[in-house]
């Protein structure tokens, strides 16, 4: 084999092996590039799954109208979560940050687990949080806000915080953490109407909306205030 | 300066360390072969149509975010502009949209049309239509600030397209500084000449109504900051 690779007719394959294969790439790469643009993918540890909507900066409050899931799955044997977060964040510093949603699963920051859908809020980008005992109702409508400031609400569950985000931009997101066995919304996904806020107190609707997702999970975005997210 | 740096370049082209032939043809086979598989894995060869995955955990991790960079991601479009050759009829290439009339540049109008329009497959090739994206991709008039504030050059069209606005009737200045107020720029995707700068003048969510959204759009010529033309836009 060695000898072989010395060889002058191997260098020679070789090379042409690798001319042949260098276009096919960039050929391949300039054919997927359309697809990127209308679908990008966003960035991500590996260790996390998303579909993510952003509007614009600078503003106190994010909140989101929504019906929970009427499908969702978690797998308890790799401890993983599935979340659905509505987020105000600092535009010059992602670590700081309110979260607001619902989760099912592992909660991480007291290692306990359900199968139900709870209430729950973190603060500095994941650096702690805390869930409620509450369950949410499958396929039920309730709005979600996070407030600089500062408060979580999620439907008739308030966590009042004394945290502020300077620079907010509105974001939110479905998220799956760990394991693929784990999904939410299925198919059909859930519905969110996205609204920012100048004050904690007044709402209107987004403006406009940049989106990204990592397959297996998806988001439409039906307009600049309005889409949708799942997947399995 | 110029001679030493070219003695450099010489000596360094006599390197020892300088490939072989046969070294350099593996090289570019194997530089090849990688990049055959990084398109591989973009397209997502060679993985399951549902894969199952189990990372292991990094709990100091578990919910960090990793959200999209302004200007990033899809876009999406918040509405659309029409093109065609001034005085020629919309009506008469099958265009049934509502549109209305932008401004007027190089022999064309420019209107504003409803996001979703589609132009039927037997328009003249001089009419064009486009999304309008929000924010800019040209990184001189990127923003995602509501008000602008963080782009000198944006806060120039903001400036003059105020001014346009209550000139024409469209909205007053407590309108157009309330606090319901968005304020956008986008990139024409039907020229290069003008920039739109987009306002939503909003009421906000009650009980009995999600909230309103009024869009008001100018044209701006970037170079001067000057307005071409201001409508009220069914966005």
């Amino acid at each position: 084999m060695k000898r072989f690779l010395r060889a002058p007719r191997c260098q020679l394959m070789l090379t042409r092996a690798g001319a042949i294969s260098s276009l096919a790439a960039l050929l391949l790469i300039l054919q997927s590039a359309p697809l990127q643009a209308v679908a990008a993918t966003c960035s991500t540890d590996g260790n996390h799954w998303y579909a993510q909507a952003r509007s614009g900066c600078c503003d106190v409050g994010t909140l989101q109208n929504t019906a929970v899931p009427t499908k969702w799955s978690v797998d308890h044997s790799a401890n993983s979560t599935t979340d659905e977060g509505t987020w105000i964040i600092d535009n010059n510093n992602g670590n700081v940050a309110i979260e607001s949603g619902y989760y099912s699963g592992y909660f991480p920051y007291d290692g306990s687990w359900t199968n139900g859908l709870h209430p729950y809020y973190t603060i500095n980008n994941g650096g702690s949080g805390q869930h409620s005992g509450t369950y949410l109702t499958a396929g039920s409508q309730y709005g979600i806000d996070a407030v600089s400031g500062g408060r979580a609400d999620i439907g008739s569950t308030r966590f009042n915080l004394n945290y502020s985000v300077p620079n907010g931009f509105n974001f939110g997101m479905g998220e799956v953490v760990s394991s693929t066995r784990t999904w939410m919304g299925g198919g059909s996904g859930e519905s969110l109407q996205a609204y920012w806020s100048p004050n904690g107190s007044s709402w209107y609707l987004w403006g406009f909306n940049n989106d990204c997702n990592n397959s297996p999970y998806w988001i439409h975005q039906s307009s600049g205030s309005n889409w949708s997210n799942g997947g399995y | 300066m110029r001679n030493s740096l070219l003695n450099q370049l010489s000596r360094g082209r006599q390197s020892p360390y300088r490939p072989s032939r046969r070294s350099l043809y593996i090289v570019i086979a194997a530089g090849g072969l990688t990049a055959l598989a990084i398109a591989g894995t973009s397209l997502g060869w060679g993985r399951p149509a549902s894969p199952a995955r189990v990372v292991p955990q990094r709990h100091g991790a578990l919910f960090a975010v990793h959200p999209l960079p302004c200007g990033s991601g899809d876009p999406g479009a918040v509405g659309a502009v029409l093109r065609a050759p001034a005085g020629s009829s919309l009506a008469a290439q099958g265009i049934g949209f509502p549109v209305a009339v932008l401004a007027q540049a190089a022999g064309t109008t420019l209107y504003v049309a409803p996001r979703g329009a589609a132009l039927p497959p037997s328009h003249p090739s001089s009419t064009q239509l486009g999304n309008v994206t929000v924010p800019s991709i040209h990184p001189a008039y990127r923003t995602c600030n509501y008000a602008l504030q963080d782009n000198k050059q944006d806060q120039g069209f903001k400036a003059a397209a105020e001014q346009a606005f209550t000139a024409a009737g469209l909205a007053t200045g407590a309108q157009l500084s309330g606090q319901g107020v968005l304020w956008m720029v986008a990139d024409d995707p039907t020229s290069t000449s003008d920039e739109l700068v987009a306002v939503d003048i909003e009421t906000p969510m009650t009980s009995s109504s999600p909230g309103t959204i009024r869009t008001l759009v100018a044209a701006v010529d970037p170079s001067n900051a000057s307005v071409l033309g201001v409508t009220a836009a069914d966005w």
